[in-house]
Order: C-alpha cells, then sequence, then structure tokens
C-alpha cells in the first residue's frame, strides 16, 4: 500500500542508470567476447546463443503472465536476456535443442521466480540452470568442439543446424573433441611439457582460441569496471585465487601436476565467470569486503574443483556454493555506521 | 582557488584532524545560476502570511488581535515554552486575520498563520541593540538571542536560544558548507554580508562560551572564502580564534554530524547530540541574525532566499521578508509559469514540494526551485531491489539501505533497529542512486514516524496499565479494611450484649436508627451516586440471574461448540458481576467512613 503512496512523493532528482541500462550495458559487455566465441566455434555457438535468449524472453513472460505482474515492464528490465546469453555461451555449441529449453526454463522459473523474481533469487538463475544441466545431461554437457577449425573441421551452418533439431545425418560426436581443462584433468602419465607436445589442442598457454575467447570477456568486464557497473572486489579476488592456488600446485615437470596459474586463468569459464556471472548483485554478497571474499571463495572452489574434483571446469558450481554463503558473509562484514564503536554484526540480539 | 588570497594560513584547505566523508557523492551543483546577480532586496508585498509554527518545538502564542495596528519588528507571538520561537511583524501593517492557511509543509495541510496586510509605510518599532560593555554580559546575550526569535536558518529550524543553552562545549562549528545542489543563499549572504556573519560568530563564542571555532566551507564557493577570509586576516584576534577550513564538495558535507566528522575526524555517538562530545552546529545565516539581535535589537523578520530553477528567466537570491508568499517572491526572478513542473522549497535533495503559490516562506526556507519537467523528470515506476549495494556505497552513515527497506516493508522494527534506522540522516543519496528507482529515504521517514508513535503508545498503555493496577490494590485494600472494622464493630456489639445492659441497648439502638436517618439524608443529597449504586445493583441481579440460567444449560447441551460459547458466556458474566461489585465497594467505602465516624 505504501508503495502507491510514495511514488508521488519521491526524490526530486536522480541521474544514475537504472536497471534497464545495467542489464543493456551487461549485454554490451558480452558482445567482444560472444563474437570470438562465435569465431573459434562456429555457427553452433551463434544458434545456442539466440535460442537461449528466446527461451529466457519467453519463459520470463510467460511466467510473469502466471504470476499477474505487468509483464511489459519487467521484460524491459533486460535482466532476462543476462540469464539467457549466459546459458547461451556456456551450453556446448552443438547441443541439441532441448539441452537450452531445459536450462533456460529451470533457470527462469526454479532459479528466479520460484524466489520470487528479480531481486529475489538466492542462486545465480544461469548457474542454476547449467548446474542442472551438467549433472543431468554429462554427455552432452561435455560435447565440446576444438576451439579452431585447423585441427578438425567445423559444421557449417545446415550441418549446424541439423545437429541441433537432431535431423543431420552427422552427430555431434563426429565433431567434439576433448577441452584443454578436459586434458589436463585426465592425464596422469604424462609430464606437463609432453602434454603440451602431444595435444595441438594445447598450444601456447592452453588452446589459443580459448584464451582468445577469455581475453575479449576480460576486455568486456574491464568496460563495465569502467562503466562502473561491477565492482572490482569480486572479479579481482576471483581471479587472485586461481592465481596463488595455481601457483603454488604448479610442480613444474611432474606427472601429476596441475597446470600453470596462466592456464586457469585463461581457460575455461574463468573471466566470463569472474566479470560477468559472479558480478550479479542479487545472488552475491552486497558490502565491499563480502563481495571480495565471496570472489576469493568462488577463486578457490574453481581451483579445487578443476584440479581435484569430478568436473573439468567449476565455475558453476563453485558459483552456486558461494550463493550459498552470501547472506552469511553480509551478516558478518557489515559496516561501523556513523556513531557506533563497531559495527553491529550477526543476527540482531531479540529482546529477552 | 583565485590568486588574491590574503593570508594563505588562514585558509586550511586540509589539516591533520580533517578526515574523508564515508560514502558521499558529488552532485551536478545547478549552483552558478543563481549567483550572478547581487542579492536583491525584495518588495513588501500586499499580504503575509505568518505561520505560529516556523521552528521546532511548541507553536508561538499570538498576542495581537485582528484589526491591530502593528510596527516593523514588534512581537506578534510569544514562544510558549523552553522550545519555541517567537514571531514578529516583518514590516508595519493592520493584522487582518489570524486562521489556518497553507503553510511550508510537504502535507500541504493547513495551519495557524497571523495574516499582515502592510501599510508599506515600513515603520519600525523602537529596538534596542546592546552596548559593546554589554555584550559582554552572557545573559544579556541570551535573553537578546532568545527575544529575537532566533532560529537554526540552515534548514531545521531548531531555535537558538535552546541550542546555546548547552554547557561544556569547546568548540563551535559554523556550517557554510551549502552542500545541497542549487541553493546559494550562504554564498550570496558570506560575499554580501561577510563582516556581519563574522561579528556573529565573535558573539555566538561569547554566549556559549567557547575559544575555537571552525568555518566550514566547501571549495565550490571562491568568493565567500575571500570574503571570510578577509573579515579574518583583518583582526589578529580572530586568526587565532577562527579558523576557516575549506572543504571538498560532497553531497552531504553539510550534515551536522558529517561536517563534524570532517572538521574534526571526530563522530557524534548515535542517538546523541553534538554537545555531547563539547560541539555544537550553527549555520552561517544564523550568526548573521545573531549579529543584528544583539547590536541592533533587530528580530529575526527577513532572510536571503535563493529563488531558482529553469522556470524562471533570472534566478536570483533575494533579502524576502519572512511570510512573503513564493507568487510575490518568484516574481523577482522573472516566473514563467507555463515552464513550471515542480515547485519546490529547499534543496532538491532534502527539501520537498509543495502545489501553491500561495505557501509563504517561513524562517527555515533558504531555496525555492521552480523546476521544468526537463529538470524533474518523472521517475519511472519503482522495480525490486536487485541488492546492487550502491545504496549501501554512498549512505554517509554507512547503514545498508537495502537492508533498512526490507524491513521497513514488514515493519520488522528490531531488525529496523538492529540497522540503525535511526542514524539515518534522511540525506537521499540512497534513492538518488538507486537503479530500480525505489523511493528509500521515504521508506525510512515513514518508518521512523511508525515506530517513534508505537514507542508513544507504548509508554502510554504502559502508564495505564500501571495505573488500572494501583486501582485494583487501592480496591482490595479498601475491602480489607471494611473487613477488618465490621468484624471489629462485632465484637464491640459481642461485648455490649453481653454486659446486658438495656439501657445501653436503648441507646445503641437510638444511635443506629440516628445513623439510619442521617444516611437516608446523605443518599438523598448524593441522588445520581445513589441511583447508578442502586442500577448496579439491578444489573447484577440480572447478571447472576442469566448466569444461573447458563449454567442449567451447560447440564443440558451436548455439542462441543455449544459449550464453548456458553463457557465464554458464563466467564464474562462473571467478569461483569465482578466489576460491577467492585465499583459499588469503591463507592460504599467513600461513604462509609463517615457514615461510621458518627
Ligand atoms: S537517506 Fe539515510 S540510508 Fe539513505 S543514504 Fe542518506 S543516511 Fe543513508
Ligand atoms: S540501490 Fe536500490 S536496487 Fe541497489 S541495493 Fe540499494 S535499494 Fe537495492
Amino acid at each position: 500500500m505504501w508503495k502507491n503512496i510514495f511514488i508521488q512523493d519521491k526524490l526530486h532528482s536522480s541521474n544514475k542508470l537504472s536497471v534497464q541500462q545495467i542489464m543493456f550495458f551487461v549485454l554490451l559487455a558480452a558482445v567482444p567476447g560472444v563474437i570470438t566465441q562465435f569465431i573459434c566455434f562456429g555457427w553452433g555457438a551463434f544458434i545456442q546463443l539466440v535460442w537461449c535468449m528466446l527461451l529466457a524472453i519467453a519463459f520470463e513472460a510467460f511466467i510473469l503472465k502466471l504470476r499477474n505482474y505487468k509483464y511489459t515492464d519487467y521484460l524491459a528490465d533486460n535482466s532476462a536476456l543476462v540469464t539467457g546469453m549466459l546459458l547461451g555461451v556456456a551450453i556446448p555449441p552443438l547441443a541439441p535443442w532441448w539441452f537450452g529449453l531445459v536450462g533456460v526454463g529451470f533457470a527462469i522459473v526454479f532459479g528466479k521466480h520460484i524466489y520470487g523474481g528479480i531481486g529475489k533469487n538466492i542462486f545465480n538463475p544461469a548457474m542454476l540452470g547449467y548446474a542442472l544441466l551438467l549433472v543431468s545431461f554429462p554427455k552432452q554437457a561435455a560435447t565440446w568442439l576444438p576451439a579452431s577449425s585447423t585441427l578438425l573441421p567445423q559444421p557449417s551452418l545446415t550441418e549446424a543446424w541439423g545437429i541441433f533439431w537432431g535431423y543431420a545425418a552427422v552427430t555431434a560426436d563426429s565433431f567434439a573433441h576433448a577441452t584443454p581443462l578436459d586434458i589436463i584433468k585426465n592425464n596422469n602419465t604424462l609430464t606437463l611439457n609432453e602434454l603440451w607436445k602431444s595435444s595441438q589442442i594445447l598450444d601456447g598457454i592452453g588452446g589459443k582460441g580459448w584464451v582468445l575467447v577469455n581475453i575479449s570477456y576480460a576486455i568486456g568486464g574491464l568496460f563495465l569496471l569502467y562503466k562502473k557497473i561491477i565492482k572490482w572486489q569480486a572479479p579481482l579476488g576471483m581471479l587472485l585465487a586461481i592465481f596463488i592456488m595455481a601457483f603454488f600446485g604448479w610442480q613444474g615437470n611432474n606427472t601429476s601436476s596441475a597446470a600453470s596459474p596462466m592456464f586457469y586463468l585463461f581457460d575455461g569459464a574463468t573471466m566470463l565467470g569472474a566479470f560477468f556471472i559472479i558480478t550479479d548483485p542479487t545472488s552475491g554478497a552486497t558490502s565491499n569486503l563480502g563481495r571480495l571474499i565471496f570472489g576469493i571463495g568462488v577463486g578457490v572452489l574453481v581451483y579445487v574443483i578443476r584440479v581435484f574434483g569430478g568436473y573439468p571446469d567449476a565455475v558453476a558450481f563453485a558459483t552456486l556454493l558461494m550463493n550459498l554463503t552470501a547472506p552469511l558473509l553480509d551478516y558478518y562484514t557489515s559496516p561501523r555506521a556513523y556513531g557506533h564503536k563497531k559495527a553491529d554484526k550477526g543476527l540482531p540480539r531479540t529482546k529477552s | 582557488m583565485s590568486n588574491q588570497t590574503f593570508n594563505p594560513e588562514i585558509i586550511a584547505t586540509s589539516s591533520s584532524s580533517q578526515s574523508r566523508l564515508v560514502g558521499g557523492l558529488h552532485l551536478p551543483e545547478h549552483k552558478a545560476i543563481s549567483t550572478t546577480r547581487p542579492v536583491l532586496t525584495a518588495k513588501i508585498a500586499d499580504e503575509l502570511v505568518l505561520p505560529l509554527t516556523q521552528h521546532i518545538g511548541k507553536q508561538a502564542k499570538p498576542v495581537v488581535n485582528v484589526g491591530d495596528q502593528v510596527l516593523k519588528g514588534q512581537c506578534i507571538a510569544e514562544q510558549d515554552s523552553e522550545i519555541s520561537a517567537r514571531l514578529h511583524a516583518p514590516t508595519s501593517g493592520i493584522i487582518t486575520a489570524i486562521e489556518p492557511r497553507i503553510i511550508s509543509h510537504p502535507s500541504g495541510l493547513l495551519a495557524m498563520c497571523i495574516v499582515i496586510t502592510p501599510d508599506h509605510q515600513d515603520q519600525w518599532t523602537q529596538l534596542q541593540g546592546l552596548s559593546t560593555t554589554e555584550q559582554h554580559n552572557i545573559k544579556l546575550l541570551h535573553q537578546k538571542i532568545s527575544q529575537a526569535g532566533i532560529v537554526g536558518l540552515g534548514g531545521a529550524g531548531f531555535p537558538t536560544a535552546a541550542k546555546i543553552k548547552a554547557t561544556k562545549l569547546t568548540t563551535l562549528i559554523i556550517n557554510a558548507a551549502e552542500c545541497e545542489p542549487y541553493i546559494t543563499a550562504d554564498d550570496m549572504l558570506l560575499r554580501t554580508y561577510a563582516h556581519e556573519v563574522v561579528s556573529g560568530i565573535v558573539l555566538l563564542m561569547r554566549a556559549i562560551e567557547v575559544q575555537n571555532c571552525i568555518i566550514g566551507i566547501e571549495d565550490n564557493k571562491p568568493e565567500a572564502i575571500q570574503a571570510l577570509a578577509k573579515v579574518i586576516a583583518s583582526d589578529t584576534k580572530l586568526q587565532n580564534k577562527i579558523k576557516l577550513q575549506v572543504i571538498a564538495a560532497i553531497y552531504p558535507s553539510g550534515g551536522e554530524k558529517q561536517l563534524i566528522k570532517i572538521l574534526t575526524g571526530k563522530e557524534v555517538p548515535s542517538a546523541k547530540i553534538p554537545a555531547e562530545i563539547g560541539m555544537v552546529v550553527h549555520n552561517v545565516a544564523t550568526a548573521q541574525a545573531i549579529y543584528k539581535a544583539v547590536t541592533y535589537g533587530e528580530p529575526l523578520i527577513s532572510r536571503i532566499t535563493t529563488i531558482t530553477g529553469g522556470a524562471l528567466e533570472s534566478p536570483v537570491n533575494i533579502e524576502v521578508l519572512i511570510g512573503t508568499k513564493l507568487k510575490d517572491a518568484l516574481s523577482h526572478a522573472g516566473f514563467i509559469p507555463d515552464k513550471l513542473a515542480k515547485l519546490m522549497i529547499g534543496g532538491p535533495m532534502m527539501g520537498f514540494a509543495v502545489n501553491s503559490l500561495d505557501v509563504p516562506l517561513i524562517k527555515t526556507s533558504n531555496c525555492v526551485i521552480a523546476g521544468t519537467i526537463t529538470e524533474f523528470p518523472p521517475k519511472p515506476e519503482a522495480q525490486d531491489c536487485i541488492r546492487c549495494g550502491d545504496c549501501a556505497d554512498v549512505c554517509p552513515a554507512s547503514l545498508l539501505p537495502q537492508k533498512l527497506l526490507e524491513n521497513a516493508i514488514i515493519q520488522n522494527e528490531l531488525k529496523l533497529d538492529k540497522y540503525n534506522l535511526f542514524d539515518c540522516i534522511e540525506c537521499g543519496l540512497c534513492t538518488y542512486v538507486c537503479p530500480s528507482n525505489i523511493p528509500l529515504v521515504n521508506y525510512y521517514k515513514r518508518s521512523k514516524q511508525e515506530i517513534r508513535k508505537n514507542r508513544q503508545q507504548k509508554i502510554k498503555s504502559e502508564l495505564s496499565k500501571q495505573r488500572f493496577e494501583k486501582r485494583l490494590q487501592r480496591l482490595q485494600q479498601a475491602k480489607q479494611q471494611r473487613e477488618l472494622k465490621r468484624k471489629q464493630m462485632v465484637a464491640k456489639r459481642q461485648q455490649a450484649s453481653a454486659k446486658d445492659d438495656n439501657n445501653e441497648i436503648q441507646a445503641a439502638l437510638a444511635r443506629v436508627q440516628a445513623k439510619k436517618q442521617q444516611a437516608v439524608a446523605k443518599e438523598k443529597e448524593a441522588p445520581s451516586k445513589n441511583s447508578t449504586a442502586v442500577q448496579n445493583k439491578i444489573r447484577i441481579d440480572l447478571a447472576k440471574k442469566q448466569l444461573k440460567t447458563e449454567i442449567a444449560k451447560l447440564a443440558n447441551v451436548s455439542n462441543k461448540h455449544d459449550i464453548a460459547t456458553i463457557q465464554k458466556n458464563i466467564t464474562m458474566l462473571q467478569q461483569q458481576i465482578d466489576s460491577l461489585e467492585n465499583s459499588i465497594i469503591s463507592n460504599e467505602t467513600l461513604k462509609k467512613p463517615l457514615a461510621e465516624n458518627n
């Protein structure tokens, strides 16, 4: 009730970005990364992105309608598009149509609206959807392409389209190849040097294509930082944590060694995660110190899961695990208010 | 700053004790538009409206009647308590009404005002300032300030006479920050009357017995800084006492607690006033008003107000009589009604919108903004909080506005307290930055009101509970006493009968008869009490009868639901009977002692 009374009596000036604009800039910042991904992985990546974003809008509109919201207003906030975009770039390029459907549907319906919609979700919706896919359909989720066409031929548009709808003569498997992270993970006989020589995928730091994709996302991330749309604490915490962990886990020419810090920083979804995923305000910590700890936590978990866990990449699981801790981080990192001797941390003392 | 700095030592741009404001934001200033022309003296309007409440505290009490002829500076309403302020006629004229009029308040409600129709003679009443020696008498200083009806002119309007009563102060802080966009009244005041302001500061320091003064001023007012520096530099005595400190222009550096932190590095403890740490903050315009009151005996009847905004041809600062209506004030700046989209009193952050041009300017009105639609575009509908934390970053009190919002919506008082709602200074920055367009500060204002109301009610109900319990106790005691007396009487009678003396018995009978007659007479004297007592007795009988029937019913029904209702009825009836009996007892205790003493 109040809300309506007060709409009349708003503050009389404002010039900051709206949610809609913020989300738009996030989409804009992802453009370099997305384009690089198209170039490296071909038409499949393009199809997945468009498909997921369309689905996101459709699901959002449907749920808003069900919830009796003025869906034109809420759709315009662009947040569903961001969720769709994140899933679109996370899903393997040659995944079938239902793969995106399940992921996006779960993300929007269960990741977001079950909790009450924008601003109320505990988990990052896109990561929740992706985690579901990883756990439920491990085979499809692992079917990645090599990041350049020099090794294996890339599917043409018609082939990609056919594989997507499932009527093509070729299957996704005929184009598939292990990702650099898979290779490292599954290696326990070769030293790093030998491994690098043995595999064409691992040229340079860890596969040219993957590194390029990561650099492109990092550029977009820097743009967001410059625009003050995201804060530096969480990305820095995550990247620093990965770097330090990897630095100590890197034992030169040992067959059981993990790869170099640079490899972990520029491979897989590291940069996408650091700048686009863990910076989601809703499911992250809200205080600055909290954000830093949140980022560090994600970084540590990413490394631990990549090196010791059962999955080659780990951004989704690490993010979800840290999402769980966000309220706690907020409780214990609340700032000291003016005129108070110390910060009022933890839960309120109930009157006894 | 300009190259003609007078004495670099006077202007401190940073000092060891200075600290940065936490949070805060540099806002677009919009100040230059209203500083192009010198301060204009406003024409006397055809009608002045003076609300009786222009300050924090109790409303002033009118001491004039409709039809009275008043002179300029004559007191027309007296202060009605410690925390209140006098009102004076801003010009000579006739009191034409004392009635509710629309006032300068966000609610747009009417309040009691004294209306004066000026005679345009502008004739002063007899004024009496203090001589130079008298100015050293602290008591006289306080008296003069109180008589002049001065209130804090920065916007809060706390009666200055009450504020200067604080003791054990060490530092006077003069607020010349003027951090809110658009407002330039203090800037222009300093450019024009720096000398009067500094003299006022010296008097103020004497009145509150402090030796140190820091003037805090934002670096976006170089002319004012130069003017102040020039006055201070002219006298070594002043130089030793008054420090001029230039601070960065960040909103809300002019907030009382924020300014103290910036200038001294100290924080005012939560829920305390600055006097707690030996400081007090006064506004520059207040200092000037004190100067005028003390040296000339001039009461506070005018002030400098910024008239600005896009709907004006030439924004300007005017020296205007208190009680001038907005339409008269705006006419000095080339008002274009067609362009007006929002009419505001105060700054865009902490001010409020009004919707009538008849609203009068009061002592605390430092700015009027006649804004266009481009300056104040309608804000889109508020959306849900996305927990971005921008609000927490800018909050100068280091609160967590998003947490406050959550709990304000569900009115969780405990948590609002935990998140220090009452440390919010209502600066509005959180609302300003919120990407979801949530009017956060309005929720806080509302919540504060609710909580204050609840607390008052709690205190009230606590008190009435105590009263009720005491009453019960009293009744009980009275009952016990009566019991005791009756027993004594019985014992006496038994003794008397034991003596078996006829005469005595007859005498006793006669006494009883006499007593009865007296009682009858008394009851005739107080028929109302008697009748209520009788009525009560009848009611008791009725209730008892009902009780019996209900109990009888109880035996006959088996339905659970019915039993429950009957039992409810029974308890209700019993309570009724009890309370009626109680009231009869209390009535009788009033009568009995009299009857028995005979
Ligand atoms: S209005 Fe209150 S909560 Fe909001 S920024 Fe200002 S002090 Fe902080
Ligand atoms: S600025 Fe607005 S959206 Fe962001 S956390 Fe604060 S209240 Fe929520």
